[in-house]
């Protein structure tokens, strides 16, 4: 799947473009760490390119918020579709994730 | 059982009375005192039972005596027989122990006497008259006893025995008997003594048990009763048993909670080591050789290794600047109790950020122990800076429409009044200066109301063929100053939005300045306005610079400016797409751009004809 990276300041957004499901799921946590290592957990997925999630695509945002967790960081998930809140509402993972409406609001919360 | 062993030794010292002999040393001279009493009671009773009981006898013996000697004299008389009388009351004087025993007429004569010196009548008289006389005898309390008895003798008359006899007292077997009770009391006084000091020992345990039970208060921390020695009985051997068990059970109880203690304390520890992790600050604590012996997840992090990995590092490896370390080690080791922080710029490095590190001395009594907080302040830098350079640019933008305003009006004071064409062109100048700073102001306060998010859309018709004529209106002179094309493809019929006139005006401003300000002159700009479905769709396309790739993602975040050496001498606030943007998305659509370094760029905004809202 494709990911798209860029930087909002020192902040590095996370794009996955596509449905978040195996194997391309394994390709964005293994991306997402290491985001996460350079840039010091500075990190903000864009979940507005993310059309579908399945089971190992919620694991793998469990995951890497669990490996920000240890850090006292979170993930912090922006433009998250109708879709992707009502799967983390059912799964009652909503309050696992920092959820903002946009990518501006969410690199904003980094200050 | 330590407490026990004093105890253990008083046992055998010379104390007269030990620990509860008191007690049973009372209660047994009590009991020796009641037992010499009852042996005396007993004594005095025996003797005086001992004593009626001879009265008694003797009563009796005197009574049938003087019976016997009654009959008899009286018979012996009757024949005149007064000599063998005499003989007779005299041997029964003798023989009975008597002190007075006579026979006595009614008119006080004696006729016999066991003391043959008290006759006083020599013979028999032939007759003589007697009132009557009644037998009686008594016994007077000096233990006398007194008998008077008639003595008839046949046709003469009655005369009077009477008989004085002492009740003999056997003194022998009176102190006989006391001696006997005096041994006996003894005996049993010996008794209850060598009971006592067999029983000692064990009314010592009893003593020690039961001042041990009058203390005990029921908790089980407070100090119990010492062991006794087990020589003192079966109840000290129980006794023991007993607090065996106790301290066994004391044991238990405390083995229990130090168990508790020792696996609460991890818990607790655990559930302070998560907390520290949870913190977004990096926290590592060290010790007097500078060495780290804590760390939490977030320095880890912040420092580009494992927590373990952490553990035992010095601080000059944590901080590779060797000023900055220098720096923390000397606030460490000064000791102030105060923090000192250090930024540490690492921008251009491999973690590409910038650490305040902040260090505490610890304790006072532990020099050189330290705690240290790292923050990664990256964010915070590269926004102050957003802001400097914005400051720097926004006033850049003030100042230049400014500084043509007041050389326009200057110009037009002073030449104005000769020549209308140049008063008419400052007025002109001044014109759009005003307008450009408008724009400015106008694009500032709608950051603002971004930033804050009290950005709302102010809903009304607005007839595009208007929109467009103005914003052609509003560019022909920038676009002849710079000998730029600016061409307007409009389809024949464009629809009516719903959308906030001011806003979407805004929008396209923006879009349309900066294509005209990136491009350089003799460049062409079109705008581009097609419908399709239910959508406007705007294109602006320019023959400009370009956007490197780099920098398509961030041209539309506030106060950004690309990072272009052909950007040195064109002014801008980096705040026109950031507001673009918003405004398209606040009114349900999209902005889109593709752009080719030196060949030019285009915006694509996509609007929705019912304008629904985002």
């Amino acid at each position: 799947m494709d990911i798209v990276e860029h930087k909002h300041g020192a902040v590095t957004v996370v794009k996955p473009v596509g449905p978040l499901t195996q194997p391309g799921a394994d390709e964005v946590r293994q991306r997402m760490l290491e985001v996460r290592t350079k840039s010091m957990g500075r990190l903000v997925l864009d979940a507005s390119g993310i059309s579908y999630v399945d089971s190992r695509g919620l694991e793998v945002l469990v995951e890497v918020a669990e490996a920000l967790a240890h850090s006292g960081q979170g993930l912090k998930i922006c433009g998250a579709n109708e879709m992707l809140r009502e799967i983390l509402d059912l799964t009652d993972l909503t309050t696992t994730f920092e959820q903002f409406t946009d990518v501006n609001t969410a690199v904003r919360s980094f200050l | 059982m330590e407490s026990g062993v004093p105890s253990k030794a008083r046992l055998g010292g010379r104390r007269l009375l030990l620990r509860g002999e008191s007690l049973i040393a009372s209660t047994g001279l009590i009991l020796a005192a009641i037992l010499l009493v009852v042996m005396a009671a007993t004594s005095y009773w025996t003797s005086r039972t001992q004593r009626h009981a001879l009265e008694a006898a003797r009563t009796e013996e005197i009574r049938s005596l003087g019976e016997l000697l009654s009959d008899t004299a009286g018979l012996m008389l009757s024949v005149q027989e007064l000599t063998n009388v005499r003989r007779l009351v005299a041997d029964m004087g003798r023989s009975s122990k008597l002190d007075s025993c006579r026979v006595v007429l009614a008119d006080g004569r004696v006729l016999a006497d066991a003391n043959p010196s008290g006759i006083t009548e020599a013979s028999l008289p032939e007759a003589w008259v007697s009132p009557p006389i009644s037998s009686g005898i008594e016994l007077s309390e000096a233990g006398v006893v007194k008998l008077t008895h008639p003595v008839e003798i046949r046709d003469r008359g009655t005369a009077r025995l009477e008989i004085v006899a002492p009740v003999h007292y056997p003194q022998r077997n009176y102190w006989e008997a006391q001696i006997g009770v005096a041994a006996i009391g003894a005996g049993a006084l010996f008794a209850l003594l060598f009971m006592y000091r067999r029983l000692r020992a064990r009314f010592l345990a009893l003593g020690v048990i039961r001042d041990a039970l009058l203390n005990l208060d029921g908790s089980d921390d407070a100090p119990f009763a010492p062991a006794l020695d087990e020589g003192l009985g079966r109840e000290a051997k129980a006794w023991n048993r007993l607090l065996a068990e106790k301290e066994q059970l004391r044991q238990r109880a405390m083995c229990t909670r130090v168990a508790e203690a020792l696996t609460t304390r991890p818990e607790s520890d655990r559930q302070l080591s998560e907390v520290c992790d949870m913190m977004r600050q990096g926290v590592i604590i060290i010790d007097k050789n500078q060495r780290t012996t804590y760390a939490n997840g977030a320095a880890a992090v912040y420092l580009g290794r494992t927590v373990d990995e952490l553990i035992g590092a010095s601080t000059a490896d944590l901080m590779h600047e060797p000023e900055t370390a220098a720096s923390l080690e000397a606030a460490v080791t000064q000791g102030v109790r105060s923090w000192t922080c250090v930024e540490i710029d690492r921008r251009g490095q491999d973690t590409n950020s910038v650490l305040r590190f902040c260090v505490r001395p610890l304790r006072r009594e532990d020099p050189g122990a330290a705690m240290i907080t790292i923050e990664d302040v990256t964010q915070q830098r590269v926004a102050e800076e957003a802001r400097n350079s914005f400051i720097t640019q926004v006033t850049h933008e003030l100042r230049a429409p400014l500084t043509n305003i007041r050389l326009s009006a200057e110009t037009a004071i002073e030449d104005g009044e000769d020549s209308p064409q140049t008063r008419a062109k400052c007025l002109n100048v001044i014109n759009q200066e005003a307008q450009r700073l408008e724009r400015v102001v106008s694009d500032m306060l709608s950051v603002a109301e971004i930033e804050a998010g009290t950005m709302d859309l102010r809903r009304d018709d607005v007839r595009l063929e208007e929109l467009f004529e103005r914003l052609q209106a509003d560019y022909a002179a920038q676009v002849a100053e710079k000998s730029i094309t600016l061409e307007f493809k409009l389809p024949p019929k464009l629809p009516v939005l719903h959308a906030d006139r001011e806003k979407i005006s805004l929008a396209l401003h923006n879009l349309i300045n900066n294509a005209v300000k990136y491009t350089p002159e003799g460049g062409r700009v079109a705008v581009n306005v097609d419908t399709r479905a239910d959508r406007v769709v705007v294109e602006v396309t320019d023959s400009g610079i370009g956007i490197a790739e780099s920098d398509l993602g961030k041209i539309f975040d506030k106060f950004y400016r690309a990072d272009d050496t052909r950007l040195a001498d064109i002014t801008g606030s980096g705040l026109g797409l950031a507001l673009t943007q918003e405004v398209v998305h606040l009114h349900g659509g999209e902005i889109d751009v593709q752009s080719e370094i030196d060949k030019g760029s285009t915006f694509t905004v996509t609007l929705p004809i019912t304008a629904q809202a985002a």
